[in-house]
Formats: structure tokens, C-alpha cells, sequence
């Protein structure tokens, strides 16, 4: 009886990308961790050396806090040999979705970036107005500017190499991007801060190739 | 009357913002207004060698402000004009000596007596700023057409926007009018569209207006010259009179015509 019980709450399947242990998601955790507990011990596990043995790990519909991947992960890698390459659960807690909605909002600010001013916002910033020398745009996602960047934008800052600046009129100060960054060379910050060859009057986009920095014309843009 | 308070500031120092302060007094008085001028330039004051009227300076703003005296006595009438007064800045202490709280105050109790109380900012967006900006209803905006003028409008501007204030207006100082002068310097069109506020005037770069501020009397008491007539005109607008502008169009025919004296000046 008591052997059929724990069967039910850890289960070990292999199948095409190695091994998954499924734990049920209807015990009480600290049972769950008791059985994966006497599991791992068991006779009959791959001992000694040996290459490296990676598991997935499926939590099914339990929310697992940040402890309790780390108690799970923990009883198992006990076992010298077996890595835990992911622990996956179905349920997500309301704070990580909101945080994950706004990672793929877009949002809307309508005014003008003045010097001294910083705009920051999680996920895809889309500015209705201009950024004037001076003034800073930041956002984890891409930048579309309605009017002028004159100042500096800061696209995919946690990361996101896909990230573009898109400018009505590109005329920027210094566009970052991930890790690559664009200075304006000095010419064209000075002199009369307008009107020299390298602003680019119509509407334009800027993304990495490689690891610089390149513009292009919105004609022609294609999500690459 | 409730007299409208308005700072004129500019970020930057040595655009013009005290000769403005004090030819648009000088300008609303003219037209009959009951103005008085507060400099809030603590320990940097000179409103008052400009109006020329350093002389006869009794008590100041920190007088008035620490309750020191009533700021009825610490006002200083004009040489030329019984509606203008001065309300000069105190020399002796700095900036820190008033809050924003005891600005406020004055300005409350100087209100009735006026139609106009034009408050001259100091350079900079500390303290001094502060204080000016605290009493004050509207905010006038003094820039010069060159890049780093233009940054530190911009900076205040945004400064601006935060407090409980009316839309604020530019005026753009020093415009040239010399041709050789005029490749080194913005264009007045491109300072507004940068700014995204609404123009209020501009003023020619003429050293009559130096002159004038040496032997403290402000070049709008002289309409034959081009500044003079500007500031008289900025001054009718803020009366709300429609000398028309605002729109981009007049001030491109103020500056045409402009062009075109001078071109005609040089071939004659």
C-alpha cells in the first residue's frame, strides 16, 4: 500500500530528450521531498563515475517558490552523478505574469524628453513626441520614436539583443543597444546641431549586426 | 487687483534674463500697469544697477521675508515711473537665506497691489530657482540662439512642467542681425521647434542695449530702437493684445524684414 502511494507522487519516465521526474501535484510538499528523499537513495542508481546524468524535473500544476525549486534541486543533484537541467511548472505567480505582460506590452508616452529627463519603461516603448539633446529613453524591448531622438536611447537594456531604435528623425546623441553602442561622431553633435550628412530625415531604425550598431531606412524594414 | 506673478528664468547665466526682467517692467509700465520687479538674485543682485536705482535701496527681499521690515517698506519706487517698483535682493547673505515657503508669502502679500510682479531668477536650478519659481503663476523662458543656452532652456522647461504652473513661454534673446553673425547661431525656428513652446518674442543682438543697461535706463524706454520696440511688443502680449505672433509665420516676417533692412542698409 505504502509503496504504491509513493510511486504515485514521483514518478522517473525517460523519453526522447532524457529523463523527467514528474512529481504530483496534489501532496503536501514536505511528502514530496520525503519521497524523492528515499528515491534518490535507493539501490539500483547509476553509482560511481561516469558521465554526467542531466533530468528535467515537472512540478505539473503546483506554484513552486524559489525555495522549494532550490529544496527539489537539491535532493536530487545529492546524488553525485544526476544535474537538474529545469524545473518546470505549469503555474506562474500573479506578480512574475504582470511582470511577464509587461515585457511584451507596449508603452505609450506622450510628451517631449527634455535634457535631464530620463524615460524608462519595461518592455517596448513607443514615444509620441521628441528626445532632446540631453534627455534619455530606456527600455528593456525596442524604442520607436514618433518625432526627433536627439538624445540617447537605450533599447533591449536587460539583454534583448533583437532590440531596435526606430526614429521619425534619427539624429541621436548615442543609441545602446544590449551591450553595443553608437556615439555620434563629433561633427555631427555640434555643428549647429542640425542639417549635417549623417541625420537621417527620413524615418529610420537602428539594430546590431554582429556587434555594431547599423541604421537603415524603414523602407524596405523586415523583422529579421 | 490680483497681479499675475511671473518668473522669467533661463537655466543658463548671461542669456538676459535681468535686462529682460527689467525692460519688460519698464515696457508694462509704460502701458500704465502697476508692476513691481523681485530679484531673487541673493548676494548676485545688480535688477537694481540696471534700473539704476542701486542707490536708494533701504531694506531688501530678506528683510522682508524674515519679517524684518514690511515688504511695502522694503520696495523702492522708479526714477521714471510711480507704477514701477523694486523689490531689490539682499546683498549680503546668499541664496539659502529664504525658502520657497517664505517666496511664496511675499509674493501672496504683494499680489493685491499689482498687476504684474515679474520675479528675476538667478542662473542655475538650485536654491535660487527654487525660491523664484515658488510664488510664481507663469514662467517666461529666456534663451540665446546657441546650443548650450538652448540645452540648459530645455533642461528648465522640464523643470517647469513639473511645478503647478501655466504653460511656460520663450522668448529668444539676442538674435543677430549681422550676417556674419548669423552662420554662427541657431536658427530662431529650430530653437522653438527644439523648445515646443510657445514664442512670446525675440530680441535683437544691439549694443544699445548694453548702453542702456550701463546708465540704468532700460532700452525700452527708447521705441527708435529695434530692441526697445521688441520688448514694448512682448510686453502688449502679455497684456493679452493681439500684436499678433505666436505663430511661427510673423516671427518669420519680423525676421525677413530684419534681413532686409540690413541687406538693404549694406548696398545702399
Amino acid at each position: 500500500m505504502l509503496q504504491s502511494q509513493s510511486k504515485q507522487k514521483v514518478t522517473i519516465k525517460g523519453n526522447k530528450d532524457g529523463l523527467t521526474v514528474h512529481l504530483d501535484d496534489r501532496c503536501a510538499f514536505e511528502e514530496l521531498i520525503e519521497e524523492l528523499q528515499e528515491k534518490m537513495t535507493e539501490e539500483g542508481l547509476p553509482t560511481g563515475e561516469g558521465p554526467e546524468i542531466h533530468v528535467n524535473v515537472d512540478v505539473g500544476y503546483r506554484y513552486i517558490p524559489p525555495e522549494d525549486e532550490h529544496a527539489v534541486i537539491q535532493t536530487i543533484e545529492q546524488h553525485g552523478r544526476i544535474h537538474v537541467a529545469n524545473v518546470h511548472s505549469q503555474v506562474i505567480s500573479k506578480y512574475e505574469a504582470e511582470e511577464q505582460k509587461k515585457e511584451t506590452e507596449i508603452a505609450k508616452v506622450a510628451r517631449i524628453v527634455r535634457s535631464g529627463q530620463v524615460v524608462h519603461t519595461k518592455g517596448d516603448l513607443l514615444l509620441l513626441g521628441d528626445v532632446n539633446p540631453g534627455g534619455t529613453v530606456e527600455a528593456t524591448g525596442s524604442i520607436y520614436v514618433m518625432g526627433t531622438l536627439q538624445g540617447m536611447a537605450r533599447a533591449g537594456i536587460e539583454g534583448r539583443g533583437d532590440a531596435y531604435v526606430a526614429a521619425g528623425v534619427m539624429n541621436p546623441a548615442q543609441i545602446m543597444i544590449n551591450e553595443s553602442v553608437y556615439i555620434a561622431a563629433d561633427e555631427n553633435v555640434e555643428e549647429n546641431g542640425q542639417s549635417t550628412n549623417d541625420v537621417q530625415e527620413s524615418p529610420c531604425y537602428a539594430y546590431i549586426n554582429g556587434k555594431d550598431i547599423q541604421f537603415d531606412k524603414m523602407r524596405g524594414f523586415s523583422t529579421r | 487687483m490680483v497681479g499675475e506673478a511671473i518668473v522669467i528664468t533661463s537655466g543658463k547665466g548671461g542669456v538676459g534674463k535681468t535686462t529682460t526682467t527689467a525692460n519688460i517692467g519698464t515696457a508694462l509700465a509704460l502701458q500704465g500697469k502697476h508692476v513691481c520687479l523681485l530679484d531673487t538674485d541673493i548676494g548676485l543682485r545688480n535688477l537694481d544697477v540696471i534700473m539704476g536705482l542701486e542707490n536708494r535701496i533701504i531694506y531688501d527681499l530678506v528683510d522682508a521675508a524674515e519679517g524684518r521690515c514690511k515688504p511695502q517698506q522694503a520696495i523702492v519706487k522708479d526714477k521714471r515711473f510711480d507704477c514701477l517698483h523694486l523689490l531689490p535682493a539682499a546683498q549680503t547673505t546668499d541664496k539659502s537665506a529664504v525658502t520657497p515657503e517664505q517666496m511664496k508669502s511675499l509674493v501672496q502679500e504683494l499680489r493685491p497691489h499689482y498687476d504684474y510682479l515679474l520675479i528675476d531668477c538667478p542662473a542655475g536650478i538650485e536654491q535660487g530657482y527654487k525660491n523664484a519659481v515658488a510664488g510664481a503663476d507663469q514662467a517666461i523662458v529666456v534663451t540665446t540662439p546657441d546650443n548650450s543656452a538652448v540645452r540648459d532652456a530645455d533642461r528648465i522647461i522640464g523643470l517647469l512642467e513639473q511645478e503647478d504652473l501655466a504653460a511656460p513661454k520663450l522668448i529668444v534673446n539676442r538674435v543677430p542681425i549681422v550676417r556674419s553673425d548669423y552662420e554662427d547661431a541657431l536658427d530662431v525656428d529650430d530653437v522653438v521647434s527644439t523648445l515646443a513652446i510657445d514664442l512670446l518674442g525675440m530680441v535683437v543682438n544691439d549694443e544699445n542695449v548694453l548702453k542702456a543697461a550701463q546708465q540704468g535706463e532700460p532700452i525700452a524706454m527708447n521705441p527708435s530702437t529695434k530692441p526697445g520696440l521688441a520688448y514694448r511688443n512682448i510686453a502688449r502680449r502679455i497684456l493679452g493684445e493681439s500684436v499678433p505672433l505666436m505663430s511661427l509665420e510673423e516671427k518669420e516676417g519680423f525676421m525677413n524684414k530684419l534681413k532686409r533692412m540690413f541687406g538693404v542698409g549694406k548696398t545702399s
